[in-house]
């Protein structure tokens, strides 16, 4: 019997969902596949058709939060931020979907470095396909504060670096509420912001 | 992050930037290699961010100026050594994350004294209390998310994202409650509490090398005792327990309000008062009141520091421009209560025993002294150091002594106080003990408040007001 694409996505979907619920409770290191693969109604090699090792069926559940991030992020701008504040609203939003995860998931996101710029493959699960949508939706919100040239791979990739360390601090963070994190994270950006003007003002173009 | 340093640094007067005794220079720079070789403190993050700010740069440059002006007339030699350790202390002050909090301090310091500040540097001063760089409001939303566990627009019907004034740690923003008030809402720099730790242990290694000088146990004191100060400023509940207590105590007052404060949603760092609409002092002289209005302004600040103490024994130390609101019916709203001290039994006995001193007992005045300036034993005063607290305890009793009103903004009454305190730096005789630092910025800073405003009030009788309700008896606010 050949299996649809609709079918596959739902099986999918479930399987996100099982790691969505066991994950949120438990470390990545204590939750097996099997247990997922269990959870999900499936026969354990199944998961593998998916999701080749636990890290990527980790990574996809990133995956999704952080679109769902994204998501957030529209809906809560004004539309009068300046960058600062734009950039900073983006990444907040992603770690407030990501933070029931946070004892691996900044871990984990830290720990791959994709080459920013290359091309995404839609609804690959690559590691390389996540750090590009992110940096997708970065070069549109810097396009829009400071023109598209701004937003460009050298640019790209000072933010994918602040942002992996921000990912690093925060997996650590042991400040209440991880407020430590939210300081970082502003000064981090802040810098940034003020490199892309510094950038423009030294290349002869309007900041 | 070193170019963030160096703006604030080059604000100074140049000639103060060169001549920086060579030990001072040497721990300076050791303290400034080992900040700039630690990965991510977040002291960093917070002095980087503030340093930013061109009221900072400004702050640091005046407060140079200001202090080089009291040492001008003393003894070049002393005045050059002096200037030396100031350069290392302010490129110190140049190198700490709580530069924001300390600088609003400086700039309300400053702007409360007149004559020590010229006129266009007092006002710019003033404005820091309000118009200090703003944490965005992404920024804000998640540090009261963290606090209250839901966004503020989640927890109000509505929420100004636009702060109306920067608190030394943290802002202020407008809002209404579900239920309709209008409430302000402090919320704290997230990490600062952190921030202020790690930037007292570099103060402490930079002052290593005064070990040696004959004030150093009392000078280390000292310094514990604003860390102390400065870490009760960033416990808002503190604050919230100390507003309540002043609201209840000055309830019997109809001349002043303090604002409520809303328990269940205030954490150690959000804040929700009550919104009180009015004019800060600024823009209230602005409006030439009468010298009717003026005189019963500053009726109604000192009868709230003499309740304060005599009622509940509270010192209310950070009395700046700031922290009054005039209302438009004639009311003083009193704000921001996160610098206050309740005398312990032993700080009760002290004040005791000064105030029996300042009535002429000569054993309390011996004791008393010995204890308030930390002298040791075996050492006696110098004829110049007595002069100096004799005078300054005039000073400070002389309103006192005065039947009728008294002119706490004549030209000679508060400039001879800054004078005499200016003179006790200069020559070096700034031993104290801690309360006597929280006390002097409670008088000097009302009387600055009252000078400004060119009050006449009659101090006696609200002295007697006060001791006539008191739950203690005797005393001087």
């Amino acid at each position: 019997m050949r299996i649809t694409a609709e079918a596959k996505q739902k099986t999918r979907e479930r399987l996100l969902a099982v790691a969505h619920k066991l994950l949120a409770r438990r470390s990545l290191a204590d939750v097996t596949t099997r247990e997922v693969a269990d959870q999900a109604g499936l026969a354990h090699a199944t998961l593998f058709n998916y999701f080749p090792t636990k890290d990527d069926l980790a990574l996809a559940l990133c995956r999704q939060l952080l679109d769902e991030a994204e998501a957030d992020f529209a809906a809560r701008r004004r539309g009068d931020e300046g960058l600062d504040e734009d950039l900073f609203a983006h990444a907040a939003a992603g770690l407030r979907r990501l933070s029931p995860y946070r004892p691996w998931a900044g871990t984990l996101l830290a720990a791959f470095r994709p080459v920013p710029g290359a091309p995404e493959v839609p609804g690959d699960d690559d590691p390389a396909a996540l750090a590009s949508r992110h940096l997708a939706a970065v070069s549109g919100i810097i396009a829009r504060h400071r023109g598209a040239a701004a937003a460009s791979p050298m640019a790209l990739h000072l933010y994918w670096s602040l942002w992996l360390g921000v990912l690093t601090w925060w997996a650590a963070d042991a400040s209440e509420s991880q407020q430590d994190t939210l300081a970082v994270l502003d000064h981090s950006l802040r810098m940034f912001g003020a490199s892309l003007d510094g950038a423009a003002s030294a290349s002869g173009a309007a900041p | 992050m070193t170019s963030d340093i160096h703006p604030a640094l080059a604000a100074l007067p140049a000639d103060l930037q060169a001549p920086v005794e060579s030990g001072a220079r040497a721990e300076l720079q050791r303290l400034l290699a080992d900040i700039e070789s630690r990965a991510l403190p977040v002291g960093r993050v917070h002095r980087a961010w503030i340093l930013g700010a061109l009221q900072a740069r400004l702050a640091a440059g005046y407060l140079a100026a200001w202090l080089r002006a009291g040492f001008a007339d003393g003894d070049e030699r002393v005045r050059l050594y002096n200037e030396a350790h100031l350069a290392a202390a302010l490129r110190l002050l140049g190198t700490m994350g709580y530069l924001r909090g300390a600088v609003s301090k400086v700039g309300q310091l400053l702007a409360n004294w007149p004559t020590l500040a010229p006129r266009a540097f007092a006002d710019t001063l003033a404005a820091l209390q309000f118009e200090a760089p703003p944490m965005h409001f992404a920024l804000l939303r998640e540090a009261v998310r963290a606090e209250l566990g839901s966004d503020p627009e989640e927890l109000f019907a509505e929420f100004d994202v636009r702060p109306f004034a920067a608190a030394s740690l943290g802002q202020v923003h407008r809002a209404r409650l579900k239920t309709g008030e209008e409430v302000a809402v402090k919320v704290q720099y997230p990490g600062i509490a952190g921030t202020i730790r790690a930037d007292f242990a570099n103060l402490k290694a930079l002052m290593l090398p005064l070990r040696m000088t004959r004030d150093w146990d009392n000078m280390r004191e000292q310094v514990d005792d604003i860390m102390q100060m400065l870490e009760l400023e960033t416990d808002y509940l503190q604050e919230a327990r100390w507003q309540e207590l002043v609201r209840r105590t000055l309830e019997p007052l109809p001349e002043l309000v303090v604002p409520r404060v809303h328990a269940g949603l205030s954490t150690r760092r959000v804040l929700v008062t009550d919104l009180l609409r009015g004019q800060h002092l600024e823009d209230w002289l602005a409006g030439s009141p009468s010298q009717a209005a003026r005189d019963a302004r500053g009726r109604q600040m000192m009868a709230a520091a003499f309740r304060l103490y005599y009622d509940a024994q509270l010192i209310y130390s950070d009395p700046h421009p700031g922290n009054l609101v005039f209302l438009p019916d004639g009311r003083l709203g009193l704000i921001d209560f996160g610098s206050c001290r309740q005398l312990t039994p032993e700080e009760l006995a002290y004040v005791r025993l000064m105030e029996r001193a300042c009535a002429g007992d000569e054993a309390a005045w011996e004791r008393g002294m010995r204890l308030g300036t930390r002298l040791p034993e075996d050492a006696e005063f110098t004829r110049e150091h007595r002069q100096l607290l004799c005078d300054f305890a005039d000073w400070l009793w002389e309103p006192l002594r005065h039947a009728g009103p008294f002119d706490l903004g004549s030209a000679d009454y508060f400039p001879r106080g800054v004078a005499l305190w200016t003179s006790a730096v200069r020559r070096r005789l700034t031993r104290n003990m801690p309360l006597n630092t929280w006390i002097n910025r409670n008088f000097i800073g009302l009387r600055a408040i009252a000078y400004r405003m060119g009050s006449r009030v009659d101090m006696q009788a609200l002295h007697r007001e006060a001791l006539a309700t008191s739950t203690i008896r005797g005393g001087l606010p």
